[in-house]
């Protein structure tokens, strides 16, 4: 039994998304040592989860990708069910909390956190019958991130001594469901990103057993193309939606461009979820493969990251790694984290904190050189050692082998 | 409207039949919907023509018609026995039901000495009964009735219930008609001694309907809740809808009955099913049905129901493995296919299929 | 969800349940038992109203109605205000009264103003009345005068003068109200009391069944808290009692399985011994083998050693003498002799120089002519001795022991004359192994035997000696020879047989003379390589 499952809601190479991109890279750094099985779902849009892809196995650089059909997408009735979260979290926040206990806890009962998660889909009938029957295939089972469906009810389909879940949690509204911790538990250890997530995961979940894995990045230098890329820009690669602070990026572009013109452009790719305004200076690239989004980071001025719904967010140290300084937005602690750490960049809050960091870097050519080569030096520190991982995901893959063969005929 | 349970008990197996290419078709003596194709009991005598047809009796009253059809068909027949409450717990509220209930309970020993083919009982405390009066073990099967939990799992909760309930009160909530073998009393005094204790917010939620002629039992009822003054804490909700009782579960943090007689009790594999914790006394097939997935206590005690309910609500990681292990009981033991399953066995071992 | 979990281990309901209990027993509640029971009470009585025997008071008969429409005046007047205004609707009108009518009707009477028969008069002449048409007897005289008695003046004229004419009359239906009104009294007295007196026992009867319930109830909870609590400990025991068995079946398996891992070890060194045993027995058996040739070889060589002394003393006396007789005279020998001197003038006078089977001695005697100091070795006694008294150096020993005493490349010159033809080729090989081990890089060793290509030497003359073995095949020696690495390996051919008449070249003869009178004998000369 030379088999490890990784279970995530979508694969496929035109997602862009971080829990997938993790899913991903976690398969291709195991696949020397296992024959691993991603466990996933026909989905290909987050915002239904309808069934796109054909259901079945697919082969794909050495890694077997099983997909299943999802019975249970999202609805609007789901939408009123997060209406309603919403506003019963907001009669139980704590003003001034740290992360992880920005709420009290949630009246609502398991019964209707289930219902909830269920309904955001996506789940499948199928998936959960295969984790059921087959978990004994597998030496362990790795759940990728723990939000969806896929996770939450998995985790019921397989016993403790296989399972292993990686969070990507951060604070969120939805993390703060008590069900998610009582899911978390019946992992038998948790693999982190961060420290900070681990910390964050504390507070929310009390204490698991779990180790720092973090992941490692394409970090190999590529060069701009000067043909294409001769008017300066600022980057931003991502899903272009509301929750990654793309309507604020673009207001405060716009605003800056009004009062400060000069030709600098800002460049997007990503899958727009939402429409890119239609300014000259604004470019929408719209899906990028892997290759030219690092070229493209090689060559910008600056990477701005205006989301507050990062975990980890690999597409910052990616293009930290092509030396591109970062222009973050100050919401979400783990880019204060890399770019406080680092000091590959700097926090913006508002718009005046964001057009006085344009001002003051795009002048200061040299000083943006040195932070370009701070953050690459910064990544290459920490996130470039893919045998650190492998290692680290050996470590946990092989204690759940360790349970198995010490678990004779135990008391079943 | 829901059905209620040996409605959807007949509705399942009708279901189940008709997938196996059988030809079904339900009758009765009344009925009031107009859903289902229910024709008149006169009729079976023509619709059972040759030997190799089954008659599937549901007896749950007294009825003399029923009791002949069972004596006098010559084909194959099969006894759905649902337990008829005992006609003491009517005494004084309807003498319309205690006579129908006594008539009922007297019948069983006919029923039993019909020698049928198959007796069919929703609960081994409902099988014992039949084996007590004379039936054939071998030809005594358990099979739990068919119950409509798929169809709340698809429906969406009513807002307005989610809206009224789910604010952060302990709510308990208990699913039956309101009928006086139910408990409701207990129910009712573990409240009164629950707010007294621990906390003067909580509420419990009865839903279920008033049957005619019990008028008098409801009104009893309130004359308890008003010598202990919880007027505003208990609530009866009548009757309601599919997408209300869904969402009365999801705003229930407990689930409590304290029924002195039940067949089966299907609310509590509806509460299994939506993981809502269980705290029951134990009576009749109750702790069966329950199993090790809630708490049964042997003693009718308010004290003990109180104290119960203080636990648990202090202990989110118990209250989340009690509704885990009842998840678990119904998907093991209760989930319609499982059920299916039993019942096709049981026709089997006639040689029905 | 899956078959296998670990929820339904981790969660204890009898434990949970086992601690609620505990905590419900030890607290004092601020609702009481007695305040939860009150309505229990209640809820009895309701019930026991509902089949109570009791028969409700009535104080005046049921009303019957008549089917033939006819009635007496009497029937109606013994009932009293609503009672007989109810009936008197019933009666005449045949119909229950209406609310209107009921109340007006009633005022009326209570009034005083108007009268019963006032009343049924009125019902009786109304339309709906007429209708009816009932008969009612003894009606009309009272109500013509009750109508009578309304016209003014007159009528009131006429009301006094009946009524004092009525007035005993009066006076006596009086008292009889009296006693009807203190009789209905007492019924209703009466009653209560009965009703009282009912509700007593019946609060008796409740509350000594309440007393007996409760301590049965008490006692039922005992027993279950008993109950309960035996089988917490049993649950909470029995298991870890069962585990303990378990661990000990687990040690004692434990043991018996390092036990068998023992004795297996043990069983394989014992085999492995066996089979090393068994080995060394192989061995050795080869060794003794060659030890069993060595020794028959010993054996041979020493065969006339381990003769007892005088036998052997007295056949080497005889083989001395033959010696001398077949030998040749000394004279003739050291001539023959002589053909090896010029081999041995390359060493120096202090050479080593060893002489196998010197017999008489002659090649010794010779050397030491010559200026050497030659050894010799010669088994038989006789000889030996002789050869000692002469001065020479012979040691009576079998010459293999003596070349296995000999260090390596010691001795300059071997000489074996007329020996090796009384070994066999075992012994042959031997002594030329030996002779070349023992020489020095150089030294020769040099042989004589008799030659086998004369053919009466090689089959008849060779025979003389018994002591004869075979005759050596030149060529073979040769063979041997060079094989055993010596080299400058020479092979002449000596001592031709004189007189030979086959003589010049006629056919056959140089075969024949080859043949009968050819070499006698023949001496290979060798050398052991120089480093």
């Amino acid at each position: 039994m030379n088999r490890v499952a990784i279970v995530v809601q979508r694969c496929h190479e035109s997602i862009v998304g971080g829990s997938e991109s993790l899913a991903w890279h976690y398969a291709t750094v195991l696949r020397e040592i296992y024959d691993v099985d991603i466990l996933t779902t026909t989905a290909l849009d987050t915002r239904d989860w309808a069934n796109t892809l054909p259901e079945g196995r697919q082969s794909r650089d050495g890694v077997t990708i099983r997909r299943f059909h999802v019975t249970q997408g999202r609805t609007p009735y789901w939408s009123s069910l997060l209406i309603r979260l919403y506003r019963d979290l907001d009669r139980v926040r704590v003003p001034d909390a740290e992360p992880g206990a920005r709420f009290a806890p949630l009246p609502w009962t398991i019964g209707l956190q289930e219902e909830f998660i269920r309904t955001q889909g996506p789940y499948s009938a199928s998936l959960m019958r295969f984790l059921r029957e087959r978990w004994s295939d597998y030496r362990a089972v790795i759940f990728t991130t723990y939000l969806y469906p896929t996770t939450y009810f998995g985790l019921f389909e397989v016993p403790k001594r296989v399972a292993l879940i990686t969070p990507t949690l951060h604070d969120e509204p939805t993390a703060y469901l008590s069900a998610y911790k009582y899911a978390a538990r019946r992992a038998r250890s948790a693999i982190w990103l961060t420290e900070a997530e681990r910390r964050v995961g504390l507070k929310l979940w009390g204490e698991l057993p779990g180790t720092v894995v973090s992941m490692s990045l394409d970090t190999a230098t590529r060069q701009r193309d000067p043909a294409r890329e001769e008017r300066p820009y600022i980057l931003y690669c991502g899903r272009i939606d509301p929750n990654k602070g793309c309507i604020e990026l673009f207001n405060y572009f716009i605003e800056f461009k009004k009062m400060h013109p000069s030709d600098l452009r800002l460049v997007l790719t990503g899958k727009d979820d939402i429409p890119v305004p239609d300014h000259p200076d604004v470019d929408f690239r719209g899906f990028v493969d892997d290759e030219e989004k690092l070229r493209l980071m090689a060559g910008a001025k600056l990477f701005v990251m205006p989301s507050g719904n990062e975990s980890f967010s690999i597409v910052t140290l990616e293009a930290m790694a092509q030396r591109a300084p970062v222009l973050a937005s100050g919401v979400t602690e783990v880019l204060v984290d890399h770019i406080n750490e680092s000091g590959a960049g700097l926090i913006y809050r508002d718009y005046e904190s964001f057009a006085g960091a344009l001002n003051e870097l795009l002048s200061d050519e040299a000083r943006l050189a040195k932070m370009g080569e701070i953050g690459r030096q910064y990544v290459m520190a920490k996130y470039a050692s893919p045998e650190r991982v492998r290692n680290l995901l050996l470590v946990a893959v092989e204690s759940c082998a360790e349970a198995i063969s010490t678990v004779g005929t135990g008391s079943l | 409207m829901n059905a209620d349970a040996i409605s959807n008990d007949l509705y399942g197996m009708q279901q189940v039949l008709a997938e196996q290419g059988h030809d079904v078709r339900l009758f009765a003596q009344n009925s009031l919907t107009t859903e289902h194709e229910i024709g008149p009991a006169t009729e079976i005598k023509n619709f059972l023509a040759s030997r190799d047809d089954l008659l599937i009796y549901h007896y749950s009253m007294g009825w003399d018609f029923g009791l002949d059809l069972v004596r006098e068909l010559n084909c194959r027949t099969a006894i759905k026995y649902h337990n008829i409450t005992p006609p003491e717990y009517f005494v004084g509220y309807s003498k319309d039901y205690e006579n129908v209930c006594r008539h009922g309970r007297l019948q069983i020993k006919d029923i039993a000495q019909a020698n049928c083919d198959l007796y069919l009982s929703d609960s081994e405390y409902n099988s014992w009964e039949l084996l007590l009066e004379g039936v054939d073990k071998s030809k005594s099967f358990v099979v739990p009735p068919f119950h409509q939990v798929d169809n709340l799992n698809r429906v969406a909760p009513d807002e307005a219930v989610l809206d009224s309930y789910v604010n952060g009160k302990t709510n308990i909530l208990m699913v039956g008609r309101v009928a006086p073998n139910k408990g409701h009393a207990t129910l009712i005094r573990s409240l009164a001694v629950y707010r007294a204790e621990y906390d003067p917010d909580a509420q419990l939620l009865i839903v279920g309907r008033v049957p005619d002629q019990l008028e008098t039992y409801a009104e009893s009822l309130q004359q308890l809740i008003q010598s202990l003054k919880l007027e505003d804490a208990v609530i009866f909700t009548g009757g309601v809808s599919d997408e209300q009782l869904k969402a009365y579960y999801l705003a229930a943090d407990f689930f409590m009955l304290a029924s002195e007689h039940e067949g089966f009790c299907v609310p509590l594999v509806e509460a299994m099913a939506m993981k809502v914790p269980i705290i029951t006394c134990a009576s009749s097939a109750v702790p069966s049905t329950v199993g090790k997935a809630g708490l049964v206590w042997k003693e009718r005690s308010p004290y003990l129901l109180a104290e119960s309910v203080n636990f648990l609500a202090n202990d989110d990681a118990t209250r989340a493995a009690l509704g885990v292990r009842g998840r678990r009981r119904y998907e093991r033991s209760f989930t319609n296919e499982m059920i299916a399953t039993a019942f096709l066995q049981a026709l089997a071992s006639i040689s029905c299929i | 969800m899956h078959t296998e979990s670990s929820d339904e281990n981790d969660l204890d309901v009898d434990g949970l349940m086992h601690a609620i209990r505990e905590a419900a027993s030890k607290r004092d509640y601020k609702i009481a038992k007695a305040d939860l029971l009150e309505t229990k009470l209640a809820r009895m009585f309701s019930a026991a109203e509902a089949e109570t025997s009791h028969a409700r008071l009535a104080l005046s008969p049921e009303f019957e109605a008549r089917s033939d429409d006819g009635y007496h005046v009497n029937d109606l007047l013994r009932y009293q205000g609503r009672d007989f205004v109810t009936n008197a609707y019933r009666v005449v009108l045949k119909r229950e009264p209406d609310e209107a009518g009921f109340l007006h009707n009633l005022t009326l009477l209570q009034s005083g103003a108007y009268n019963k028969i006032d009343i049924l008069a009125s019902l009786r002449s109304s339309d709906e009345g007429k209708r009816c048409a009932v008969r009612i007897e003894g009606l009309k005289l009272p109500a013509t005068i009750r109508s009578v008695e309304r016209i003014p003046v007159l009528g009131y004229v006429l009301q006094c003068l009946i009524g004092w004419a009525r007035f005993p009359a009066t006076l006596r239906s009086q008292r009889q109200f009296q006693e009807y009104v203190v009789a209905q009294q007492s019924l209703i007295a009466d009653y209560v009391n009965q009703l009282q007196e009912n509700i007593r026992t019946e609060l008796q009867q409740h509350a000594q069944q309440l007393t007996r319930l409760d301590p049965l109830a008490n006692e039922m909870i005992h027993l279950h808290a008993q109950l309960d609590s035996l089988e917490f400990t049993v649950r909470q025991t029995l298991p870890q009692r069962i585990e303990d068995g378990e661990e000990r079946l687990r040690q004692t398996a434990a043991q018996l399985a390092t036990l068998s891992g023992d004795l297996n070890d043990r069983l394989n060194n014992i085999s492995q011994l066996l089979v090393q045993t068994r080995l060394e027995l192989a061995q050795q058996s080869v060794a003794s083998d060659e030890l069993r040739r060595e020794l028959k070889n010993a054996n041979v060589l020493t065969e006339r050693m381990t003769m007892p002394g005088a036998e052997r003393r007295s056949w080497d006396k005889l083989y001395a003498a033959f010696e001398e007789e077949f030998r040749g005279p000394v004279a003739e020998v050291e001539e023959r002799l002589r053909f090896y001197l010029p081999f041995v003038r390359d060493f120096s006078t202090d050479a080593a120089i060893l002489d196998l089977g010197s017999g008489r001695g002659d090649w010794l005697a010779l050397l030491t002519q010559q200026g050497f100091q030659p050894r010799g070795v010669e088994t038989n006694e006789v000889l030996a001795d002789d050869c000692r008294k002469r001065g020479l150096n012979v040691e009576t020993i079998d010459m293999m022991v003596c070349l296995r005493k000999l260090v390596a490349n010691s001795v300059d010159v071997i000489t074996v004359f007329h020996l090796i033809e009384h070994v066999g080729i075992d012994d042959l090989l031997h002594l030329l192994d030996q002779a070349k081990r023992t020489l020095k890089p150089g030294g020769l060793l040099m042989l004589e035997t008799p030659s086998p290509e004369n053919i009466p030497v090689g089959a008849c003359n060779f025979y003389a000696d018994p002591t004869h073995n075979k005759p050596i095949y030149p060529h073979t020696l040769m063979f041997i020879l060079r094989n055993l690495g010596f080299a400058d390996c020479k092979l002449e051919f000596l001592h031709p047989v004189e007189n030979s008449p086959f003589v010049g070249d006629s056919p056959g003869f140089p075969q024949l003379n080859q043949w009968f009178f050819g070499p006698r004998d023949f001496s290979v000369i060798a050398r052991k390589p120089a480093e």
